[in-house]
């Protein structure tokens, strides 16, 4: 009880965030696929240094959203976006921005391990690799320090030349989270990390979760409710495209303001 | 209810019965064509018992020596005949007979009756000539000048011309052609006389060692005793090589038999075919299929890439794509008269007008030859090569170039790092297929550069080493050829099968080395466990 009202105090007005400490900034987002509208008017302040979680029932567009923020839905035929998302003052979705370079400054890992057929060290210089850096040496540091930062280096170091497809689920999708934050990337969008794993995994990569919003934003996709609450400063809850309510983890799981959001947490549905 | 489930496991048991009866077919069919190709191919250097014949025909008794070809089996009314290879002493040549083993008295259409053929007489000998003949006779003695020798000293003698061959050859080749480049170039400067002179005695003098030592080889000499017991006198430096094979036992037999095969691929044709080897057939068809890859390999990646990663799917995307799929179905011939008209006709002629105007009216590319061969033969195997590398394409996980896409990668890039590593085994699959049909294929080539003989080889140690221009001569034309033959006289039909065999293991060994790739590549990239 003490604990609610202390959090209720310092609770921060997510609207009203100072530019400098916005990391992703959507402002009257909308869009279709083909006819069918999949997102509709949000508005949200994403803060840097912090983790952000959506939630959701199924096909309530939470999956569309993270791919709005480095333009991953751009590959999906009949896409059509409107409205503005910031990231670091400049509108992503301008005709004039380089994708590639866009979704090398915002990293994303998918719901399943997708790591590259080859070995381990070289799924994680890929990303590098692809910039152009052919140096050995700053190949060597980087996938090191990467692998260090996805808690993984440990269990790899003495087969980094091994094929990546051996590693377990957990694993792969430490790597998969190494390759991106090899990178160095400003923003980390997670899909659903851990849906495929099992729950030592998903406790390995909620721990690495907290760790690494020191260094990235963090934006992660969850169906899991414990989860969103387990390691998010805030959360948004979407429902039927719609961004329905939208504000620090604690109050929105404790007190929330709107009927559906306390329907969803309370599981009479989604 | 009891009743039904025993039903159904009959039938359960029945259909497996079926499929597996149906897969035991198909291994039959493919083991019995590879014995087939196999101990036809090989008794073609096997060497079978010399055995003397005699027949009778109407009064008219003939005795040779004879090995056997095929005989007719156990049915002795059919139509078929023993078929033999004998002696033919007008040319000197070996030749083939069909007699007749049947005891039908009157029967015209054969050269005779078998009286005798189960004796197998020790000293006759099987003697390769250098020109490419065989014949089979009794080495009698061995002639050297005037005095006659045992033939026990045959080896040493063949020894003793083996190395005056060796020498007049060395002369030859390196002294006078040495003088004779100095004489010409004196020609040209118009020295002193002293000098010209003085070289014009050295090149007589090696002229006359040169006659010398040919008269000296030729003064060796050979005498045969054919079966009717006729002697003949051949010079010893025509003989190649002998062999006792009656006398050979297994061992021996089995060497006779490697010797054989090597000279086979290592010799080139001689006598239209009916000895010597395939040497350059195998040369022509390994160097058109690795022409053939070389240009197939690319084009197809490159359309296959284009159709499946680039191009939107539509209407026009699946029309071209039933048009490639549909184009391996197209009679390989069609390929041949295109490649003909288009390729030498209008491209050939127009190169030879552009850069080879200096030689015209004599063709340069506007002629059939190796270019435009392995060039028809690359379209031809196009489609396969693109059905391929298509299915390879499609098999590379979407979640992949997700991946790829999501780490700042262009479409170029994540093709490039991730798709076309991925797809290479699909890849290999198409080259492998590619290099099967165009090693097979006969009618095109014939059309577009293939020939039954060539003078030169496609590929030399001259400038620019791969001639594009020359035509040149393949294993499928050489059995084609070994087919007519057989049909016409019955005699080369082995040395068909025997090409056949060769052809059979050079696929077999560029596919090894294409499947050894391909091997290696899977394991380099090994696809999702989706």
């Amino acid at each position: 009880m003490l604990d609610f009202f202390a959090s209720s105090k310092t609770e921060k007005d997510l609207d009203a965030l100072p530019q400098d400490k916005v990391a992703i900034d959507v402002a009257g987002l909308t869009l279709h696929f083909g006819q069918k509208r999949a997102l509709s008017n949000i508005n949200m302040k994403i803060p840097k240094h912090q983790v952000t979680a959506l939630i959701g029932p199924s096909g309530c567009g939470k999956s569309t959203l993270i791919s709005c923020f480095n333009r991953m839905n751009d590959l999906v035929p009949g896409c059509r976006v409107d409205g503005l998302v910031k990231i670091g003052m400049k509108d992503i979705y301008h005709r004039k921005e380089n994708v590639s370079l866009l979704r090398s400054r915002v990293g994303m890992v998918f719901q399943k391990p997708n790591p590259f057929p080859t070995n381990i060290y070289e799924n994680v210089v890929y990303g590098l690799r692809v910039q152009g850096i052919t140096d050995r040496r700053v190949l060597d540091n980087k996938a090191e320090a990467a692998l260090r930062n996805a808690a993984l280096w440990d269990e790899v170091k003495d087969r980094l030349f091994d094929p990546a497809l051996t590693l377990s689920g957990g694993q792969q999708q430490r790597l998969v989270i190494a390759r991106a934050i090899a990178l160095e990337p400003e923003i980390l969008l997670l899909d659903e990390p851990t849906s495929a794993l099992d729950p030592i995994s998903t406790l390995t990569i909620e721990e690495l979760i907290n760790t690494l919003k020191e260094k990235y934003t963090v934006v992660i996709v969850t169906h899991n409710m414990q989860q969103a609450a387990r390691v998010s400063d805030q959360t948004a809850f979407l429902y039927e495209g719609e961004l329905i309510e939208y504000s620090d983890t604690n109050r929105l799981f404790t007190m929330p303001k709107q009927q559906q959001t306390e329907e969803y947490i309370t599981g009479r549905y989604g | 209810m009891f009743k039904l489930t025993i039903n159904q496991r009959q039938s359960e048991s029945l259909s497996v019965m079926l499929y597996a009866s149906a897969m035991a077919l198909c291994v039959i069919a493919i083991v019995s064509v590879l014995t087939v190709i196999a101990i036809k191919g090989g008794r073609y250097f096997w060497p079978t018992d010399i055995q003397l014949l005699q027949t009778n025909h109407n009064g008219v008794v003939e005795r040779f020596y004879g090995q056997l070809i095929s005989s007719p089996g156990e049915n002795k009314n059919s139509g078929l005949q023993t078929h033999y290879s004998v002696t033919d002493w007008e040319r000197l040549d070996s030749t083939s007979r069909f007699i007749n083993v049947a005891k039908q008295v009157g029967d015209l259409g054969s050269s005779g009756e078998l009286e005798e053929h189960e004796s197998y007489p020790e000293d006759v000998a099987l003697m390769h000539l250098r020109s490419g003949s065989q014949i089979l006779a009794v080495p009698v003695s061995v002639r050297m000048g005037n005095e006659l020798q045992a033939i026990s000293s045959l080896p040493a003698a063949l020894r003793e011309v083996d190395i005056l061959r060796k020498k007049s050859d060395m002369l030859l080749n390196t002294r006078i052609a040495d003088l004779n480049g100095q004489l010409k170039s004196l020609d040209t400067r118009d020295n002193s006389d002293s000098e010209r002179r003085q070289l014009t005695e050295q090149y007589q003098q090696a002229r006359e060692l040169l006659g010398e030592m040919q008269t000296c080889m030729s003064s060796f000499g050979l005498d045969i005793k054919d079966a009717s017991g006729l002697v003949h006198g051949i010079p010893l430096m025509d003989v190649e090589s002998y062999h006792f094979i009656n006398q050979y036992g297994a061992w021996d037999k089995l060497r006779y038999f490697l010797s054989a095969a090597w000279d086979f691929i290592s010799e080139s044709p001689k006598q239209l075919y009916a000895s010597g080897g395939v040497f350059p057939a195998i040369v022509g068809t390994v160097v058109m299929v690795l022409l053939m890859t070389l240009f197939v390999t690319p084009l197809g990646v490159l359309v296959a890439i284009y159709l499946h990663e680039y191009a939107t799917q539509n209407r026009l995307t699946t029309l071209i794509r039933i048009s490639v799929n549909n184009l391996a179905g197209v009679p390989s011939i069609v390929y041949g008269v295109f490649g003909l008209s288009f390729f030498v006709y209008e491209l050939g002629a127009g190169i030879d007008n552009l850069f080879y105007s200096d030689v015209l009216p004599a063709p340069t590319f506007g002629a059939p030859g190796l270019f435009w061969a392995s060039l028809t033969m690359a379209m031809l195997t196009l489609p396969v090569v693109v059905v391929a590398t298509e299915e390879g394409l499609r098999r590379v996980p979407d979640s992949l170039r997700m991946g790829s896409y999501a780490l700042g990668a262009t479409q170029f890039e994540m093709i490039r790092k991730t798709v076309i590593p991925m797809a290479s085994p699909g890849i290999m699959t198409g080259i492998i297929l590619a290099i099967a049909r165009g090693a097979g294929e006969v009618a095109p080539l014939i059309l577009v550069g293939a020939v039954k003989f060539a003078p030169t080889l496609p590929i030399d140690a001259e400038y620019p080493f791969v001639h594009f221009e020359r035509q040149f001569m393949h294993l499928g034309v050489t059995i084609f050829d070994g087919a007519f033959q057989g049909q016409l006289t019955g005699s080369g039909s082995n040395a068909m099968f025997a090409a056949c065999l060769f052809l059979l293991l050079i696929v077999l060994i560029l596919n090894i080395f294409a499947i050894n790739i391909r091997h290696r590549l899977r394991r380099q990239y090994i696809t999702l466990e989706e």
